[in-house]
């Protein structure tokens, strides 16, 4: 077991495709770190250098307080769990949980005893004797999870291990990791797409974008206070919606709708804005902070409320979720639309007028510009 | 529109339905047509790929006189052309022929997979421009480098017999080719995978590469073993003590040697030292087959 520190990791291809630029992320001893973004965001590329299967440009690698950056992967005591699960296809199962332990020379006793209690663990005792082809997919998942357990490193890394997986087996597999991950108490960087599987799994969420870090945090605060625009609108299921706005002397405007913000926004923040984008914003909306009234119903000034029509309704079982159109004098804008959660009971129909009311608690405004946090209601 | 395009519109559709209605009677019957014309060009073609063995086989029963007189059918001197044949030394030279192709076979495809394997997994500097050079030595036939070729291996190396049969023989473009297009279909987490498992470039190479490429081994081998087999110029060339000689070269000499003892020729005796010649390839064909079948795509691309 062991710690993972990353300092000014820097990563450029060839002569010019930089893929990650001055990446500071410390992973504490036995902790749980997604990295999470869209493809081509670096986190593959970040999760590589720390296999050794990638030399960073520039930065410093640690493991364990040991800098391992001229350390080759194989003694770097880091196990990988690949998105194609990387068995070796003439070994039986047996025979791959094998291969680390022979390669690094364990006796013969300690290998079986390994093998078997691995196997046990992952509920994959029956398959030993078989080929990698003769598994399904998940079975072979639990393979590649069990070779990489089985000689207990130091670090595991998996790179989208559940995406080859259809989405029930995926839902059992993530909660899986989760409980062996605890239970072997490793130091487990996963990578991934799928902002569902990085707030479930993780301790720690590390959202990047274009070769650098949006925000590292725990998953309620990541989805609770989005430090940016991009995180904003990456995470959440739905994510939030943002539509544009325009925040002038604590007065945020949108659509229709007029919100007194309390507390004003801080004044640097807004003579910033004011100053230089003509106070357009970014707002975000929760989802699940929308509520749909009456068009009729009176306005209320200290909620957002904008005449929408329902564009889309998509029923959950429990809950509904809609996506409304602004009205604006008169013609719904289609571009611009706002996702609403709401109770699966008494949906209103597609095309219906209605009001959205979003507290202030249930939005966030960003720059226009580079995405920053502007306000929250709660100050911060 | 206009009531002519209408009227062509009508005329299109009305012979589109006719030709439809036909299809769809005589579409059976053509298919069989079809199914006949094929079987008989087939069939022909076999006829014509199988007659020059037909005519070994028959030659090969042939006395001398008969096979003169152009007679297709089989004679009954099949015993005394094999005696003959085997009297000029035949079986030692398919043994040394046998000895060479093995050799150069096992050494081309272990040059190959090695340099394969380094153009592939490992940081070679400059690794598509040796690719390029490597491909490139496939453009020249080795009827041109021969004289060159036999200078350099019998002079400046000072090599002689079977060494200067071999050592030339051992490197392998075509080889390297298909090794390294087979190991590019490999996914390369596998290699990623067994380097982090603590295998090193030798662990990697022998539990995991070679088992994972036996399909290609064998076809390999099996292409590499027949152009040993049919060496001739060659050896010919650098081969000295003829109880050495390779196997063509051996056909060749149970014919001269007629000539040589002022005898009439035995044209019989040859066509059953040939005859024999193609066994022991058959052999190794048969034996590889199932590997190399399911590997013949990777070859077929070649």
């Amino acid at each position: 077991m062991a710690a993972v520190d990353l300092a000014g990791i820097t990563k450029v291809f060839g002569s010019d495709v930089t893929a990650l630029k001055g990446i500071d992320l410390a992973v504490g001893d036995g902790e749980l770190v997604v990295l999470l973004g869209p493809s081509g965001c670096g986190k593959s590329t970040l999760l590589r250098i720390v296999a050794g299967l990638e030399t960073p440009t520039e930065g410093i690698v640690s493991i364990g307080g040991r800098v391992v950056n001229d350390v080759p992967g194989k003694r770097r005591d880091v196990a990988m769990v690949f998105q194609n699960y990387a068995l070796y296809p003439q070994m039986t199962v047996a025979e791959n949980m094998a291969f680390p332990l022979r390669s690094r020379k364990q006796p013969k006793d300690v290998i079986k005893t390994r093998v078997a209690e691995v196997a046990e663990l992952l509920e994959i005792d029956e398959l030993l004797g078989r080929k990698p082809a003769e598994l399904s997919g998940g079975q072979q998942q639990r393979v590649a999870m069990a070779r990489a357990l089985v000689r207990r490193p130091a670090v595991l890394l998996m790179d989208e291990p559940l995406s080859n997986l259809d989405a029930r087996l995926r839902d059992q597999t993530r909660k899986e990791i989760r409980r062996l991950q605890r239970a072997a108490g490793v130091t487990t960087i996963y990578v991934t797409h799928d902002q569902t599987e990085a707030l479930t799994l993780a301790d720690r969420v590390v959202v990047m974008r274009l070769g650098e870090i949006q925000q590292a945090a725990t998953p309620t605060e990541l989805y609770q206070r989005p430090s940016n625009a991009f995180v904003a609108s990456f995470v959440g299921s739905p994510p939030r919606s943002l539509v544009p706005g325009i925040l002038r002397d604590g007065a945020l405007t949108v659509s229709d709708s007029v919100l007194h913000l309390t507390p004003p926004s801080p004044g640097a923040t807004e003579s910033h804005v004011s100053a230089e984008a003509a106070g357009e914003v970014t707002v975000a909306i929760r989802p699940e902070a929308a509520s749909l009234l009456d068009p009729t119903s009176r306005r209320s000034s200290d909620r957002l409320q904008i005449e929408v029509e329902v564009d889309l309704s998509e029923p959950l079982g429990s809950e509904t979720l809609l996506e409304v159109a602004p009205v604006a004098s008169g013609v719904p804008d289609p571009s611009s639309l706002i996702r609403a959660k709401v109770a699966g009971t008494n949906a209103p129909e597609v095309g219906a007028t209605l009001l959205l009311s979003v507290p202030a608690a249930g939005i966030e405004i960003f720059d226009k510009r580079d995405g920053r946090l502007i306000w929250r209601e709660d100050g911060s | 529109m206009s009531s002519t395009a209408t009227q062509e519109r009508s005329g299109l559709g009305r012979r589109s339905t006719s030709t439809t209605r036909a299809a769809s009677i005589t579409g059976p019957a053509f298919m069989k047509r079809a199914g006949v014309g094929s079987h008989a060009a087939l069939i022909a073609a076999v006829i014509i790929l199988g007659f020059p063995i037909y005519y070994a086989f028959a030659g090969a029963t042939q006395a001398a006189e008969q096979f003169y007189a152009r007679e297709l059918a089989p004679g009954g001197a099949l015993g005394d052309n094999v005696q003959r044949a085997l009297d000029e030394n035949l079986l030692r030279f398919m043994v040394n022929s046998l000895l060479l192709a093995t050799v150069i076979a096992t050494a081309k495809v272990v040059y190959g997979l090695l340099g394969a394997a380094a153009l592939v997994y490992f940081n070679v500097p400059f690794k598509t421009f040796i690719f390029a050079v490597i491909m490139a030595t496939l453009l020249l036939p080795q009827d041109v480098l021969i004289i060159g070729l036999f200078r350099l291996v019998t002079g400046t190396l000072g090599l002689g017999g079977y060494l200067a049969v071999v050592v030339p023989s051992m490197a392998t473009a075509a080889g390297v080719f298909v090794f390294r297009q087979h190991f590019l279909r490999i996914p390369r987490s596998i290699a990623e995978s067994a380097q982090l498992d603590g295998a090193g470039p030798m662990r990697f190479l022998v539990k995991i590469l070679v088992p994972m490429s036996w399909n290609t081994i064998a076809s390999l081998f099996m292409i590499m073993f027949l152009a040993g087999w049919n060496l001739y110029l060659w050896p010919l060339l650098v081969v000295q003590n003829p109880n050495e000689q390779v196997v063509q070269a051996g056909l060749r000499r149970i014919d001269l040697a007629n000539d040589a003892l002022g005898i009439a020729p035995v044209p019989g005796a040859v066509l059953a030292a040939a005859l024999m010649a193609t066994v022991p390839p058959l052999i190794v064909f048969v034996l590889l087959q199932k590997r190399y079948m399911s590997g013949f795509t990777l070859t077929a691309g070649k």
